[in-house]
């Protein structure tokens, strides 16, 4: 049973979750409600107390919401930092935080780390199983852009043919991430440093734009691309090239000289195969001088984390579900007390007591479920607009997209109270017809 | 033929402990009318209800031929009731939002599918009778009068035995409440019902076949 249940493809056990929860939902309604036709009075009812019943819908709506919005909201995070990941096959630094690197190279969230010197970059870029071996540089901005130096190579990488212009043809040059606020053409000073520790005007170097990269979901469209040398330079160092006389053509690119080579934070890695990035990985994970990582695998570290908070977040959604089912349940009877004189009223009238459980029950269930698709509806909103916010503040592409998780989610939600809503309704099948006929 | 009415020993005692009824005997032969009369608060509506089989009476026996109320659970009462009694309150109780129509044939809705359509056409047909033509308007804004003889349209619509009416033409004027006097007697006589009316209406008492009258929960025979 169990390993027939894990033979089945993913959306079809979801559906079939979707229908085990929706199916005893539909006996209940059909055992309390077949042969009789309570909605004439549910429509009058819902109509009578239509703004208590609006208020219910909305206290549903927005507990439902908040699950649906934090659910979505998290798998939207993970999607969208593994799709900003998926150019990283491999990133060899310094020895230190493979989470601070990761911040760093990937999220272009600037930290100080060491450097990789020029000798242990050539052994890197010049291993027969690697295919692009980008050295990066960070430490400049332009109006809150991050200025990084590169090779054009990973410019390649990142964004295929570039969506507009072309590749640098001098240290002067410079290529865009599609966010960035600036068109071909238009020359731009970056400022030394990031955020608030900028220097204004200490380069005293003007850039211009030559052309501007595909969108790639990633921290990397609000990013400035520059030649690797160019940074070294007008740091006042050596441009990877040994200086040669009268030589006025800027050089780009490897092989750089590792006597010249200033260094580089991180390299990041394209190897020829998934085979060889293995290889690599362990190659320079055991070496002394650096370190080499997947950023797949830290994420995936990381999501273990985010993982266990997320159930303990899903705990608390199911808590608050509970509570929020329990004042439904009060407020259901609330509201049943409204009624209570036209129930009882039917009694008088000879109503079997089924019929005045389809009418409370039905009742329940419709403000129940319209409140858990306005739910969706205000959990789908408050999804896109916080992943507008995170989008917005980090450049991760977060998209928002309710899952069959929410679903099952609000399914079990409506079961659980239209079950929890039989209560009311004997409780008014309790009540004595008499006093409730003359109150 | 509506059944006949026997009571004895009836006591009804308020949850405070106080007598609200107290009829050692009280007989209506199968088909027949009675009037009950008296003073407010002397016990009217409470006796209605309980005949109705609407209380739990503290002791007594109450029977409909051989069906003692008295004996049955509430389940039984309301499934009697649904087959053999309708009922006028005397402060109407209809479903606000509905039209008159709805009202009148709101047994409908939960009667066997069989019985559905013949009700619902019962009671537009005493509405008609009873000179209500809008009976899809919601009844929140009708008249006083209006409600009563939407009340009596809906007593009228199943195929009930026994016609309980309380106070049934006191929001009507002199000629509306004989004409509504008219059509429930009409009934009544066409299809055998036994009926009980509580009322201060002289004109409606004086068409009763017995008139019967209640002081402090006591019955004056008269
Ligand atoms: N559930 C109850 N608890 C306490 N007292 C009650 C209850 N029901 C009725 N009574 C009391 O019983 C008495 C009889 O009430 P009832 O409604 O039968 O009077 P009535 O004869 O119909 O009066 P009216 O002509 O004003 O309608 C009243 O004093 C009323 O207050
Ligand atoms: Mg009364």
């Amino acid at each position: 049973m169990v390993d027939l249940w894990h033979s089945l493809s993913a959306p079809l056990q979801d559906s079939l979750l979707l229908i085990a929860l929706l199916a005893p939902l539909g006996l209940l309604g059909w055992i309390t409600i077949a042969g009789f036709s309570p909605l004439p009075l549910v429509r009058a009812i819902l109509w009578r107390f239509r703004w208590a019943n609006a208020l219910f819908v909305s206290l549903i709506a927005v507990s439902v919401g908040l699950g649906v919005g934090i659910l979505a909201q998290e798998r939207g995070l993970r999607v969208g930092t593994a799709t900003a990941a998926d150019k990283f096959d491999l990133i060899i630094a310094a020895p230190g935080s493979e989470l601070t690197m990761l911040m760093a190279a990937v999220y272009l969230q600037p930290s100080n780390v060491g450097l990789v010197d020029g000798q242990v970059y050539t052994r890197i870029a010049e291993d027969p199983l690697v295919d692009l071996a980008a050295p990066l540089a960070f430490g400049d901005s332009y109006k809150g852009a991050p200025v990084i130096g590169t090779i054009s190579e990973f410019v390649a990488h990142l964004s295929g043919t570039l969506a507009e212009g072309e590749i640098w043809q001098t240290y002067d040059h410079a290529v865009i991430g599609a966010d960035v606020p600036l068109s071909i053409g238009e020359k731009f000073e970056p400022a030394h440093g990031f955020g608030f520790a900028v220097q204004e005007g200490v380069h005293g170097h003007q850039l211009t734009v030559m052309g501007v990269m595909q969108p790639t979901g990633s921290p990397w469209d609000r990013a400035i691309l520059v030649p690797i040398e160019a940074v070294w330079e007008t740091h006042g160092m050596f441009t990877g090239h040994a200086p040669e006389d009268n030589d006025h053509t800027d050089r780009f690119g490897p092989p750089f000289d590792a006597d010249f080579f200033p260094g580089t934070p991180a390299v990041v890695v394209r190897a020829q195969s998934l085979a060889a990035a293995y290889t690599l990985q362990s190659t320079f994970a055991r070496d002394g001088e650096t370190m080499a990582f997947f950023p797949g695998a830290v994420l995936a570290g990381l999501y273990n984390v985010m993982g266990d908070v997320r159930q303990a977040m899903s705990l608390m959604a199911s808590v608050t579900q509970i509570l929020v089912a329990a004042s439904v349940l009060m407020g259901l009877f609330i509201l049943s007390q409204l009624f209570q004189r036209q129930m009882a009223l039917l009694q008088a009238l000879g109503a079997p007591r089924r019929f005045v459980l389809s009418v409370v029950w039905l009742y329940a269930t419709v403000l129940t479920i319209a409140g858990a698709l306005f739910g969706l509806v205000v959990g789908f909103v408050s999804a896109l607009v916080l992943s507008e916010v995170v989008s917005d503040r980090t450049g991760i592409n977060v998209t928002a997209q309710i899952g069959w998780g929410e679903v099952h989610l609000i399914a079990a939600f409506v079961l659980g109270v239209s079950v929890l809503s039989l209560v009311p309704g004997i409780a008014v099948l309790r009540r004595d017809i008499a006093t409730s006929l003359r109150s | 033929m509506g059944p006949a009415l026997s009571i004895s020993d009836l006591r009804v005692t308020s949850p405070s402990g106080r007598s609200l009824l107290d009829v050692s005997s009280l007989n209506l032969p199968a088909g027949k009318t009675m009037g009950i009369a008296g003073p407010s608060g002397a016990g009217k509506s409470t006796l209605l209800f309980a005949v109705a089989g609407l209380i739990v009476p503290t002791a007594g026996r109450i029977a409909w031929d051989d069906t003692v109320i008295t004996d049955m659970r509430q389940r039984a009462r309301t499934a009697f009731r649904r087959r053999s009694v309708g009922m006028i309150f005397q402060d109407f109780l209809l479903f606000d939002e509905l039209g008159a129509a709805a009202n009148a044939g709101v047994s409908a809705l939960f009667q066997p599918a069989a019985k559905r359509v013949a009700l619902q056409e019962t009671a537009e047909t005493h509405l008609n009778s009873f000179g209500l033509s809008d009976v899809s308007r919601p009844v929140a804004s009708f008249s006083g009068g209006e409600r009563q003889r939407v009340a009596a349209a809906r007593a009228l619509a199943g195929e009930a035995t026994i016609l309980l009416a309380d106070e049934p033409t006191a929001s009507l004027h002199r000629e509306a409440a004989d004409a509504l006097t008219d059509d429930l007697l009409d009934q009544v006589a066409a299809r055998g019902m036994t009926m009980v009316v509580v009322s201060h209406d002289a004109a409606l008492l004086n068409r009763m076949d017995s008139v019967v009258e209640i002081t402090d929960g006591r019955i004056n025979h008269g």
